[in-house]
């Protein structure tokens, strides 16, 4: 596992693509800060991490495109399939491997919040929440975009099918209020990632919702698996 | 070593694969002959555990692939038909990693350094793979599956795509390592097979249809033997001496190509070896033998007859 966590990250940091992935995610996320925070004169935390969530919705899917498409059309999946690892282990180990890069372009935020609590208050509960709850949907982003770049051998396509179901996820809440059936709506809210978020990013240790965005990378990442090795068998 | 059981691939309602089974020895080379499309590559990628089976078994040195995958894979290495490289890593960050990979427990320094002197990648060591030639990433790709040292060597067409000499240097590279390690690989050059492999499997259609040293299925396909000589004497004298000798089913003037002598053509059953015979009977008549040559069949004649009598069958 730590074989291939090793190897992608250092592929991220090889190529343009992990570069991409920062510059487009500090850059966006700066420019909220500059909004919510600089320009307003506001010391909450809040829309920052708030809007970082559906920033992620575009860059996540720029990290998981090429974890598998490129190996299958390298051929280099060979290699890790008839190596003396799992599948599970394999894919963990590109979990982990575009997870580390979700956690270094967190680092910045560091800054901000630094800046932030120098220069005014900062609510310590809120901005722990706020942190717990964007490390959690970072996973279950991660997990969900990964599922989608493992069905295609495009990058492309991997891309903007992760786009797009993480789109679902994020603005299912939008579709609730247009969409004015009962049942429609209950299946939102089994779904909804951001009035979980809310949840935790105000403060409130939501054990449902920590538990929600765990068992949707679980649960992604074990569709993840269970596809590679279907491919084995057809 | 490797023990084969009734495996079955399908494709669809198409089968890659239909109900081979064979073993292979500690210590052997095997040669996979075959077509394109014969079910090589689908033999070699379940054996090595990339595809998984419909039904059957493989046993590789004790262990079975598709039970305990894991410990199985420990005991193969495997060349894929095109070599698994990540193109922006050095070789030697992509051997760093296959060592990681595989866990190998050696003195990581000494093993890379001693594969790489073995297969003579040394001089392009801190070099990205991207800009190494196609003989060198063959090469490359051949050292990742000797990472770790394993018991068995897979290795799919390894020469395909290389020039001459980089072929003779492959070739070469894989009679020494026949030495330490059990191999199959799997050709459609029948050359290659001659030359490196003491045994071989002919594949077609998804089936086995023989399974021998080269020896053996040339003497099973082969038929008469067959002769030609070349003598300097008296066509029709010399035609009817050699039709009265024991064995002989055929004989018959095939012109004369050097002035004063008749080449012959001469068929034999093939339990009969008339060489002697008819070389003391020429000796009494005073006549001169100026050549023979046996027109035994090669592995070319064996493999086209092989694959056309499948054919046949198939069409009934």
């Amino acid at each position: 596992m730590t074989a291939v966590w090793k190897r992608e990250l250092r592929s991220y940091l090889k190529s343009p693509v992990g570069y991409v992935y920062l510059f487009l995610y500090l850059i966006l996320a700066g420019a909220c800060f500059s909004l919510f925070n600089l320009a307003s004169y506001s010391s909450d935390v809040s829309y920052y991490f708030y809007f970082s969530c559906y920033i992620m919705i575009l860059v996540v899917p720029i990290l998981t495109m090429k974890l598998f498409p490129e190996e299958r059309k390298n051929k280099t999946d060979q290699i890790l399939i008839t190596a003396p690892i799992s599948i599970t282990k394999m894919v963990l180990g590109k979990f982990f491997a575009a997870y580390s890069m979700f956690l270094i372009s967190l680092v910045p935020s560091l800054l901000c919040v630094g800046f932030l609590a120098y220069n005014g208050h900062v609510e310590v509960g809120i901005l722990i929440g706020n942190y717990i709850a964007i490390l959690l949907v970072g996973a279950a982003y991660i997990a969900i975009a990964m599922l989608m770049a493992c069905i295609t051998e495009s990058q492309i396509i991997a891309f903007m099918m992760g786009f797009f179901t993480l789109l679902i996820f994020a603005i299912c809440d939008v579709l609730k209020n247009v969409i004015n059936v009962s049942a429609v709506g209950k299946i939102i809210n089994v779904l909804s990632v951001s009035t979980r978020f809310e949840k935790l990013a105000s403060g409130l240790f939501d054990f449902s919702s920590i538990f929600y965005f765990i068992s949707l990378a679980v649960v992604f990442l074990f569709l993840t698996i269970r596809m590679i090795d279907k491919r084995r068998w057809s | 070593m490797i023990e084969v059981k009734n495996i079955v691939k399908k494709y669809g309602d198409k089968y890659a694969v239909n109900d081979v089974s064979f073993t292979i020895n500690a210590g052997e080379i095997v040669g996979f002959l075959g077509p394109n499309g014969a079910g090589k590559s689908t033999t070699m990628n379940i054996l090595t555990g990339y595809l998984s089976a419909n039904s059957g078994t493989a046993i590789i040195d004790g262990t079975d692939i598709l039970e305990n995958p894991t410990a199985a894979k420990r005991r193969i290495g495997f060349l894929p038909e095109q070599p698994p490289l990540y193109m922006d890593m050095t070789v030697k960050e992509y051997l760093n990693f296959v060592y990681d990979l595989k866990k190998c427990k050696f003195a990581r320094k000494e093993h890379l350094e001693e594969i790489c002197e073995l297969i003579k990648i040394q001089d392009v060591y801190g070099r990205m793979i991207k800009n190494l030639s196609k003989g060198y990433r063959q090469r490359v790709g051949f050292a990742q599956a000797l990472v770790g040292n394993p018991p068995v060597l897979i290795l799919d067409e390894p020469t395909v795509g290389l020039d001459p000499r980089q072929i003779i240097e492959i070739r070469s590279l894989i009679r020494r390592l026949g030495k330490k390690h059990t191999m199959i690989l799997s050709t459609h050059i029948l050359q290659e097979v001659q030359s490196v492999c003491d045994r071989i499997i002919v594949i077609n259609k998804g089936q086995l249809i023989a399974d021998g040293t080269a020896d053996s299925l040339t003497y099973k396909t082969a038929g008469n033997r067959k002769l030609v000589a070349r003598i300097a004497g008296g066509k029709a004298e010399v035609k009817k001496a050699i039709r009265a000798l024991d064995g002989v089913l055929f004989a018959d003037e095939m012109g004369q190509k050097e002035p004063g002598t008749c080449d012959f053509l001469i068929e034999s059953q093939p339990s009969v070896d008339i060489r002697k015979p008819f070389f003391r009977m020429l000796a009494e008549r005073g006549w001169v033998l100026m050549g023979l040559k046996s027109m035994d069949m090669s592995l070319e004649d064996v493999f086209v007859n092989l694959i056309a009598n499948e054919g046949g069958v198939e069409e009934e």
